[in-house]
């Protein structure tokens, strides 16, 4: 009888003394939740990044011409992008709502860009895939790009100005350089060239598939054939006005305004050199 | 002349014994009469275990009080230890009043709806002080009170106490049985994660197998609220879980309870003639009375338990959350719970509404029968040679059927899914989420060259990696299917992606794999992805 006594007593101390531990540890224990599920959202986040909007704004959040603008950038965390739209609210809430309610027209920060499609809605309440919780991960894990443009005292980089380029432009007559086939190659990837012009199995668009041949050959017979309604008299001249002056010669099937129109901007001689150089070498 | 003059008896007390002597006085005569019939000495001479003074005051709350006119007033010496019932039938109730505290808790923090329910959780686990503790508790509490609840049928088939005249007390437990496992299955689709809406999917897809069609669609659409699990079907188990299922329980617990009481406790089998009940009969010298010898008992139960619990959830457990439900992902893997494995095990045998519905169904009856259809009157272990070989055949049975329905058995998936599954599993956090992410260093790894990665646990990872490849390249599951991964090789890379974020991409090929690194629809390669952060802290748990 005694020991029921003492070891019900003892017991019953033992519980006491366990909940004042956990009264003591609690406040810190509700805190490293709170920041471990944080970071759970941000990996979550990432994964559906990865899911859903890699094929517009790229894996690495860069942004690709004609079909999504940078995310991963300085000027969305600085609020330069947000004071251009007008928005007076939170960067957060900006791009929570963006991804929420998509966008039917692309912004006035990127009529340069030409985009073609508009965003689409994401949350569930305006008809899109993706619940509450998930719309906060993406966000969570976007604005989680913005950490690395801090400095150490935690003030936003200044935007890293557009390098002065030297630009083509569109005259079909200028005189380009020589050029380096193998870099033209990489600057098909770099330019996001192949974020569009991927229509054969093989690869991009230009590799020769089945009885269609490599972008060389098919240069070379186009600005030849009748139909042909640009300015070229060579092949590299023809893949020249194609790359700067999209729109004048449209090979049947495709729609004008789809490619971008500002590469003669965007581009060095050398580069436009380089690329057409790499095409050249497709046959 | 005062119409109205208040009289406070205390006041005389007061000034004719003193204010001290008056105000104990008073006290104990407020304990006794809370006690009906136990003042403070009485009490404490029942903690200390004195002879009972004559008249007994002890027999009053028996008589006059309505909580100990429950309890009887002694028990038979042999029934008041430990042996032979264990109290499995006191811990059960002892379970169901542990979990009515914490869920009544835990109540408070709850909306039963999917838009919020999830959300809970998280506000539960970071915002509500003993929040965590009280989940912990409650999700324990509802795991061990299965096995106590399944342990104390198991000994009361064991012991035969089922037979005459306790037949009713054996059905209505059978159901008390049926409620306990429908309360803890129902307690599962509450959080809105992907563990409990999948569990449960499995159990409401086995109502949908009832034939004819029509029954099984309306059971189906009785279950989940609609084709798919929506907020109706969270409602309705909810309710179920805190209203239905709690008031069907109380009402057979008082059943149950008050046939023990009026059939008194059954006495081991060798202790009493063939065919005879004495359990009423006990003699004055056997007799073991309620109070002091027994509650002292419950007393020591009920503290050292709940101490126990409490030790458990504040270091070693911790329920489990998984990601938030989504009906478009099944993780790999999903099972029911541990105790309709069996169900699960029966499924894979054949047909679901045979295997699923009428045979279990047909289980139940006998099961509820059992006392009516096996009226042999021992209960002695030498005369029940053929009972006692049934019963211990029966749980053989289950166990088998529980282990084929694990995922161990006959569940076709590809290896090479399975390799990074035990690195990255679905269901649970596993070893990759709660490795050190510091020393999860960027760099492309190959699984055949764990030896010489650059930090221990890298080296541990690629190490099981590579074992689970060495098993995928030849086993008798995969020579079956005629997928095993011939020349296989794993690759994990590790990519800084941001701020505190790494991107570990693992690659298995086979076969000499692709050429071009994951791409869609990609031969002979898997690939998956996994974004870690550096304190996303999963080794906590949930």
């Amino acid at each position: 009888m005694t020991w029921r006594v003492i070891v019900g007593t003892i017991s019953a101390v033992l519980t006491m003394i366990l909940l004042g531990f956990v009264a003591i540890t609690e406040p810190d224990r509700m805190v490293g939740f709170t920041r471990a599920y944080g970071s759970r959202q941000i990996e979550n986040g990432a994964a559906i990044f990865e899911n859903s909007c890699k094929p517009c704004h790229r894996l690495d959040g860069k942004g690709v011409p004609a079909k999504g603008p940078a995310l991963n950038t300085v000027e969305l965390f600085n609020g330069t992008r947000t004071l251009d739209a007008g928005w007076t609210g939170t960067i957060d809430n900006f791009v929570r709502l963006t991804i929420a309610a998509g966008r039917p027209r692309p912004s006035a920060y990127y009529t340069s860009e030409n985009f073609l499609d508009p965003m689409p809605t994401w949350g569930e309440d305006y008809g899109g895939p993706l619940r509450k919780d998930e719309v906060d991960a993406l966000t969570t894990y976007i604005m989680n790009w913005g950490e690395s443009y801090k400095d150490a005292s935690g003030n936003f980089l200044a935007p890293t100005p557009t390098p002065l380029i030297d630009a083509v432009g569109t005259d079909l007559n200028v005189e380009l350089p020589q050029g380096n086939a193998e870099r033209g190659a990489d600057l098909a990837t770099a330019q996001a060239c192949t974020a569009c012009h991927i229509d054969s199995s093989t690869g991009p668009a230009w590799l020769p598939t089945g009885d269609v041949a490599g972008m060389g050959v098919r240069a070379e017979e186009r600005y030849q054939s009748g139909d042909y309604t640009g300015a070229a008299t060579s092949a590299a001249q023809y893949l020249h006005e194609a790359i700067v002056q999209p729109d004048v010669y449209l090979v049947a099937g495709f729609q004008p305004g789809v490619m971008p129109k500002n590469f003669g901007e965007k581009l060095t001689k050398q580069d436009l050199a380089d690329l057409i150089a790499y095409l050249l070498t497709i046959k | 002349m005062a119409v109205f003059k208040p009289h406070l008896p205390i006041l005389d007390d007061i000034r004719s014994k003193g204010l001290i002597p008056a105000l104990l006085n008073k006290t104990n005569e407020a304990v006794e009469r809370l006690t009906a019939g136990l003042d403070i000495e009485d009490i404490r001479s029942v903690l200390r275990g004195d002879p009972a003074p004559r008249p007994n005051p002890r027999l009053k709350p028996h008589a006059d009080g309505f909580w100990f006119h429950m309890r009887p007033t002694y028990y038979h010496i042999l029934t008041s230890g430990l042996y032979p019932s264990f109290r499995l039938g006191w811990f059960s109730t002892y379970f169901f009043v542990f979990e009515t505290i914490t869920g009544l808790i835990l109540m408070l923090f709850y909306t039963p709806s999917p838009l919020v329910a999830y959300e809970n959780m998280l506000n539960l686990l970071g915002n509500v002080p003993f929040g965590r503790l009280m989940r912990d508790l409650h999700k324990l509490g509802a795991e061990l009170m299965v096995i106590v609840v399944l342990l104390h049928m198991l000994r009361t088939l064991i012991t035969g106490n089922y037979k005459k005249p306790r037949q009713f007390t054996w059905a209505t437990g059978v159901i008390l049985l049926g409620v306990t496992l429908v309360l803890s299955f129902s307690g599962y689709l509450l959080p809105w994660d992907q563990l409990s809406l999948w569990a449960v999917t499995i159990g409401a897809s086995m109502a949908e197998a009832i034939q004819p069609q029509f029954v099984g669609d309306i059971a189906n659409l009785l279950l989940r609220g609609g084709p798919q699990f929506n907020a109706n079907g969270l409602l309705r188990w909810y309710l179920g879980h805190v209203l239905l299922l709690p008031l069907v329980g109380f009402i057979f617990f008082g059943v149950h309870y008050y046939k023990v009481v009026i059939q008194g406790h059954s006495l081991p089998p060798e202790s009493e003639p063939v065919g005879e009940d004495t359990a009423k009969r006990v003699p004055t010298d056997q007799r073991v009375y309620f109070m002091p010898d027994v509650i002292t008992r419950e007393l020591l139960y009920v503290s050292l338990t709940t101490a126990l619990l409490v030790l458990a959830c504040v270091f070693f457990y911790h329920a489990p959350l998984e990601p938030h439900a989504d009906l478009l992902i099944t993780p790999l893997h999903t099972t029911a719970p541990w105790y309709f494995l069996w169900l699960q095990g029966l499924l894979k045998i054949g047909d679901k509404f045979i295997w699923g519905v009428v045979i279990p169904g047909a289980a139940t009856a006998p099961l509820l029968l059992l006392p009516y259809l096996e009226v042999g009157p021992s209960r002695r272990y030498g005369d029940r040679r053929v009972g006692l070989t049934m019963i211990m055949v029966t749980v053989v049975i289950l166990a088998i059927l529980s282990y084929m329905g694990t995922p161990r058995y006959l569940v076709s998936s590809s290896p090479d899914q399975e390799v990074v599954a035990e690195l990255l599993p679905q269901t649970h956090p596993g070893p990759l989420r709660t490795s050190n992410w510091m020393d999860l260093l960027p760099g492309e790894y190959n699984a055949a060259d764990w030896q010489s990665a650059p930090t221990l646990m890298l080296r541990n990872l690629l190490h099981t990696y590579n074992e689970e490849m060495e098993k995928a390249e030849d086993n008798p599951k995969c020579r079956a299917a005629n997928n095993c991964l011939i020349d296989g090789q794993g690759f994990m890379i590790v990519e800084d992606w941001q701020k505190e974020v790494r991107r570990v991409t693992f690659r298995v090929i086979w076969e000499g794999g692709p050429a071009d690194f994951c791409q869609p629809g990609a031969q002979r390669e898997f690939c998956q992805t996994v974004y870690l952060h550096q304190f996303s802290n999963y080794g906590q748990g949930e």
